[in-house]
């Protein structure tokens, strides 16, 4: 890499949350330094934990998503700002720790940062960047914010352990899902122990994981079930931010139901099932309310099912008439913020089944 | 049918809707333990909608009072803090029924308040009995549900009973009481509580051996050279606590279960398959193969109880046990016990498992400790170093972890040594706190896996090893004495001498 070339930041970012800047050949030696002479800290680190964007205008509100992450998350954190159209190669790069009281108050628990701003377009330069400023041993996860450009290449996702990016944010869903599927589906690279193909997280399929519990608590009575087979209306309504929700919430619906998809109209689908029966599906835009997804509602043979977002409360309300039944429950309501829903990806980890057998029934929606 | 929506959903079984009927609801246990495990439960999202929780005890009390003493208590205690909102569409599904123990009317009235309450949704019928009275009303409860038809499952439902600690007072109190609760409900329906088993350490424990590569290989009396497992206590008698402890005594209140149960997570054979049966039925095998004490003299060998005298406490000044609250001044039960323990087996052969349990220690701590053989005394090792042996600690509380301790060369031109250890925290590494033992053993009762529950076959051979200790204790011509220690200290000097005997120490905790 060429000697350092200050980049100037957009007036609106505020660098100083960066910590301090340092050489990047100093870089690991002083953060050793600074966790040698802090006395009463813990070093910890569970991952690597990168996120990635293109717009380094929005590096400081990374820098706070990655403050609530790890306050949950210890890792070492690595902030990728990157200028595609800058002249020339250039980096600039900061360090610092994040750290908080341990538990019981004793103590600080600290994770690490480091924070590049990367100038010019060079694919190579940003892998190498990220492979020379792992911890050893840990997996590697990367938040990929935005639209995957070609600085996602094979000698990068080859040896990442999860991705997680959020295609609700963009532009062209098609060309990008199909980079998703060459991803997941290329050999593990050489600096990735990992087995198996890579685990890909989607913010807006996850957006829906507690819609889908709901959906499932409300066919947990014997007697709900005897409902599914008569099931012929499915209706979703979503906010225009959200489709990609609603359609992975579709999609998700009727694979468990066993339908195939046969027809589209506008945002209508219609489905059949293996006996026989058709499901209509309709998709609803709903611009007012906060809730990414307001409600999703399942009929058919007398039987209505229905999750609602409660507009008072984060939870959600689910409801069933069927027979001389008639429930009403409420449920934990999806996570409000993206880093919730980060936190929550991390929590669970798992191998993410379920959205790799989604995906291509979404994606063959949009 | 199955719900197909719960496909990869959760990777556990999925707890059922249920009523759960608490006997001893103005109880202690109740209000600081079990009422704020299922609120936490249903702030995760864990618990399932339609379930309901009927609290059963002798005072005159309105739904209304019952709930509003829960909410006090669930402020100051829960986990995860008191929502309002929450609480109140939680505690709707709270009621109380005021009822003796022994009044056969009782049950009559509460059989016919559940019929109503499962009509009126579309759940199944299903029950868990929670028996959290003290432990003399075990025997009573379950005879009445039996009679009144209680236990019986209802058509498309079904009906469990969850019995707390003590499980009996020895062997023939135990195969009392495991007689009536089997005569009222299938073993495979009776869910013997040992909350230490819901700790996530302890359900570690099989993760780490069974899971990594590394440790199984080395698991057995050719690598290991001992096993010390430690539950030590800063507490006394306070409380009021010293009328029940008094009739009890460490080794009947801690070791027979607790412990044991530690024990034999660590000792086991890799189970065929993780049903709950696959992995009782290994740890029965350990507890089979406990060797046991047939004499006051090996007792007196093996074992040692103690009593500690006045001392202080984190500069606190502490009474003798004999001088404390509701203890009887002559009183010859033991709030210390420590033990060395075979297991005659074919893993284990040669590989002695101490154990301490004791109040008024210096600290409060439960750990197992692995402590493996000294390597070949050749090369490095004929140096003098201090502690030269790998041990390899879990921690059960607090501070749920692990830690490895290995020797590494000090800095320097000379080659010197020094041990350096490796430590792995809960709280530290994954943010989510654990969930209460409870929270756990609540759901698993509600999905009907009984893995982290007590079998009748465990519990019995744990009375069967621990009466020979009790027999020679207080029935024998020649029983062992009674140690003493300061308050305050890490135990009595026989129990060092347990273990100095054959050059070994207790671990510095
Ligand atoms: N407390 C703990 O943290 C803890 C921990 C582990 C295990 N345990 C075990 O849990 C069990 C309960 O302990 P606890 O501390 O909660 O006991 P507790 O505070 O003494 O509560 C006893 C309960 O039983 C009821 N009761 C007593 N006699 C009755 C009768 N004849 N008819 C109807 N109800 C009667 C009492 O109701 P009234 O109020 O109406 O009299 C009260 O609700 C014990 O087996 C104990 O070993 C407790």
């Amino acid at each position: 890499m060429e000697a350092m070339v200050p980049i100037p930041l957009r007036e609106a970012i505020d660098e100083g949350c960066f910590g301090e800047e340092t050489p990047l050949g100093e870089i690991e030696r002083r953060l050793d330094q600074y966790f040698s002479v802090e006395p009463g800290v813990t070093r910890a680190s569970l991952m690597n934990l990168a996120i990635y964007t293109e717009h380094p205008e929005t590096l400081a509100a990374d820098d706070e998503s990655l403050n609530r992450i790890t306050r949950n998350h210890a890792c070492r954190a690595l902030l990728l700002g990157i200028l595609p159209d800058r002249e020339g190669l250039s980096v600039r790069c900061w360090i610092k720790a994040r750290c908080q009281l341990g538990p019981d108050g004793k103590g600080r628990l600290c994770s690490e940062q480091v924070t590049f701003l990367l100038g010019g377009d060079c694919q190579s330069c940003l892998t190498n960047l990220v492979f020379s400023h792992l911890r050893s041993d840990l997996p590697l996860v990367m938040w990929w914010r935005g639209e995957l450009s070609h600085h996602f290449q094979e000698s990068l996702y080859t040896s990442i352990d999860r991705l997680i990016l959020d295609s609700s944010r963009w532009a062209h869903p098609v060309p990008q899902f199909a980079k998703i599927a060459q991803a997941v589906t290329a050999p593990t690279g050489r600096l990735s122990d990992r087995r198996g193909q890579l685990l890909v997280h989607d913010l807006a399929y996850t957006r829906g994981h507690q819609h889908r519990r709901a959906v499932a608590v409300l066919f947990d009575p014997p007697a709900a079930r005897c409902f599914l087979p008569e099931i012929n209306r499915i209706e979703i309504v979503h906010t225009p931010a959200h489709r990609h929700t609603g359609l992975y919430l579709a999609a998700w619906i009727t694979r468990q139901l066993g339908a195939e998809l046969v027809e589209r109209v506008g945002a209508s689908y219609h489905y059949q099932r293996p006996g026989g029966g058709r499901i209509s599906l309709s998709l609803l835009e709903q611009s007012d309310g906060s809730a990414a997804i307001p409600s999703i509602l399942l009929e058919g043979g007398g039987g209505r099912f229905e999750v609602i977002a409660s507009a008072a409360s984060p939870l959600l309300e689910i409801r069933s008439r069927f027979g001389v039944h008639q429930t009403g429950s409420f449920l934990p309501g999806p996570g409000q913020t993206d880093e919730d829903l980060v936190n929550d990806i991390l929590m669970r980890g798992g191998s993410n089944l379920l959205l790799a057998q989604v995906l291509p029934r979404m994606a063959a929606m949009l | 049918m199955d719900n197909p929506f719960r496909e990869f959903l959760v990777s556990r079984s999925s707890p059922e809707p249920c009523s759960v009927v608490i006997f001893g609801a103005t109880g202690d246990l109740t209000h600081r333990k079990l009422i704020p495990a299922l609120y936490n439960l249903a702030k995760e999202g864990d618990l399932p909608p339609g379930s309901r929780v009927i609290g059963v005890a002798r005072r005159e009390k309105s739904d209304g009072e019952f709930r509003e003493e829960l909410r006090e208590m669930n402020r100051k205690v829960s986990r995860q803090g008191h929502d309002e909102v929450l609480w109140e569409r939680f505690a709707a599904g709270i009621s109380y029924h005021r009822s003796e123990f022994n009044d056969p009317e009782g049950y009559r009235s509460l059989a016919e308040r559940l019929g109503k309450l499962d009509a009126s949704g579309p759940g199944r019928p299903n029950r868990l009995f929670y028996l959290a009275s003290a432990p003399e009303f075990f025997p009573v409860i379950l005879d009445q549900l039996r009679e009144s038809g209680l236990h019986e499952a209802v058509e498309g439902g079904w009906t469990r009973a969850v019995v707390e600690k003590p499980f009996g007072t020895d062997l023939v109190t135990a195969q009392r009481l495991n007689g009536v609760a089997n005569a009222t409900f299938p073993e495979r329906d009776t869910y013997r509580i040992d909350h230490y088993l819901g700790k996530e350490t302890a359900q570690n424990i099989m993760v780490i051996r069974f899971a990594n590569a590394i440790y199984e290989p080395l698991w057995n009396s050719r690598y290991i050279d001992h096993v010390q497992i430690t539950c030590s206590e800063t507490l006394g008698m306070e409380g009021g606590r010293g009328g029940y402890y008094d009739t009890a005594g460490a080794l009947r209140d801690m070791v027979q279960n607790h412990l044991l149960q530690l024990l034999s997570l660590i000792a086991m054979e890799p189970p065929a398959d993780l049903t709950a049966d696959g992995i009782r039925d290994e740890k029965v095998k350990v507890i089979k193969s406990l060797r046991r004490y047939p004499d006051a003299r090996t007792v007196a060998e093996n074992v040692v109880r103690a009593q500690y005298r006045a001392g202080t406490i984190l500069g606190q000044n502490v009474r003798g046990y004999l001088e404390e609250d509701r203890i009887h001044p002559r009183s010859m039960t033991e709030p210390y016990v420590a033990l060395k323990i075979n297991i005659d087996n074919w893993r284990w052969e040669g590989v002695p498992f101490y154990m301490r349990m004791g109040k008024r220690l210096a600290k409060k701590v439960t750990e197992i400790s692995i402590h493996f053989r000294e390597p070949p005394g050749v090369l490095f090792n004929r140096l003098p170093v201090t502690a030269r042996k790998n041990v390899l600690v879990l921690r059960i509380q607090p501070d749920e972890g692990m830690s490895l301790r290995m020797l590494s060369k000090m800095p320097g031109p000379s080659i010197r040594m020094e041990p350096v250890k490796m430590d792995f925290q809960y709280s530290t590494s994954f943010g989510k706190p654990s969930p209460e033992a409870y929270e756990r053993l609540l759901l698993d009762a509600m999905a009907g896996d009984a893995t982290l529950f007590a079998r009748r076959d465990e519990v019995e051979h744990a009375w069967r090893f621990i009466d020979d200790i009790e027999h020679a204790w207080h029935r024998s011509n020649s029983p062992p004495p009674m140690a003493h220690y300061e308050a305050g200290t890490w135990g009595p000097e026989e129990a060092d001498n347990l273990l100095s005997r054959d050059g070994r120490v207790w671990r510095r905790l």
